[in-house]
């Protein structure tokens, strides 16, 4: 391992020590959990609005799960219709709203599971992220926001992408889907955890293994 | 010399154990500190930190993605199909001739 040699800056990351201006802190994560709980209760008494929210939503993680951790864009659509109508039946019988964000991501997992074991020509690599992006042949993608319009940090984020891609290729699958809850998401490790049936350290052993995998990976650009 | 590399791997193995913590925000200001002081100090783990901050930040940031055009237009169909039309679109439909924007902009062009 050698020492960092000067050169542009990166424009993925902060260039301070301890302050990352993307981090999602403790109470980001809980924010975000409490806005899925207010949906739940608001849909639950009637509010159409939030009920819409919340069918969205779902589809939403329902996409990107089938495209990102199972690599199955073909497989969404099926995914995505089982996650609104288990979302719909649910919202209305919740008891703990709170509960609703961990109960989803479950959901889906489980489905994008059984759309698996009914495939007979598993590949045995994953799509890449880089596949999906948009195309003018209109491939299935997903649309990953640039952070900045800077042309120059436009082009090194698409290929620390490109990079981040293959290496979720390369992870295996139970680290894959640690990193695409815990960093993509933004689950709580203890929502990871209820999600996944393990326990919070297996969850965090699980993610520093895959973060120093990735770091090898996506080098030193 | 020897006892002093073996003490920095050491320190080494110990910051990587808490690195992960410290880069969550999980650690005590105490703690972050003294952190802060041994990547100051050394190099190797300093970069490791640096490296491991990217990969964290870039995996957010593909995170923050949003649907194809397309599937988010049939995932509003969904919901449509599944709730309904809303207040909007009935009131919308109710109205013969009277759907969409263009129909809007030539009801204002009158």
């Amino acid at each position: 391992m050698g020492a960092p040699q000067g050169g542009q800056a990166d424009p993925a990351v902060t260039k301070h020590p301890g302050v990352n201006p993307r981090k999602r802190t403790g109470p980001e994560r809980d924010e975000a959990q409490a806005e899925y709980a207010d949906l739940v209760r608001r849909a639950a008494t009637g509010d159409r609005d939030a009920m819409e929210a919340l069918l969205m939503r779902a589809q939403e993680v329902a996409y990107r799960f089938s495209v990102t951790v199972c690599g199955h864009a073909d497989d969404a659509e099926d995914v995505m219709q089982e996650a609104l109508i288990k979302t719909y039946r649910y919202a209305g019988r919740i008891r703990e709203p709170e509960a609703f964000r961990p109960w989803l991501y479950r959901t889906v997992r489980n489905a994008c599971l059984m759309r698996r074991r009914l495939r007979v020509d598993e590949p045995r690599t994953f799509a890449s992220l880089d596949d999906l992006m948009p195309t003018p042949d209109g491939v299935r993608s997903l649309e990953i926001q640039d952070p900045g319009k800077d042309p120059e940090a436009v082009v090194v984020n698409r290929r620390l992408r490109r990079r981040l891609a293959e290496a979720l290729q390369s992870l295996p699958p139970p680290h894959r889907i640690v990193v695409f809850l815990r960093e993509m998401e933004g689950l709580s490790t203890r929502e990871v955890a209820k999600v996944l049936g393990i326990s919070e350290a297996n969850v965090k052993t699980r993610l520093h293994r895959a973060r120093l995998f990735l770091q090898q990976r996506l080098g030193d650009e | 010399m020897d006892g002093h590399l073996a003490q920095k791997r050491a320190d080494c193995q110990t910051l990587l154990e808490e690195l992960f913590g410290y880069l969550d925000g999980e650690l005590s200001a105490a703690r972050c500190r003294k952190i802060e002081r041994h990547l100051e100090a050394c190099p190797c783990c300093g970069y490791l930190a640096v490296r491991l901050r990217r990969a964290v930040a870039v995996c957010r940031s593909a995170g923050r993605s949003k649907l194809p055009a397309d599937v988010r237009r049939q995932a509003k169909a969904r919901i449509t199909e599944l709730l309904g039309p809303s207040a909007m679109e009935a009131r919308r439909a109710a109205r013969p001739g009277l759907t969409g924007p263009r129909a809007v902009s030539g009801r204002l062009q009158r």
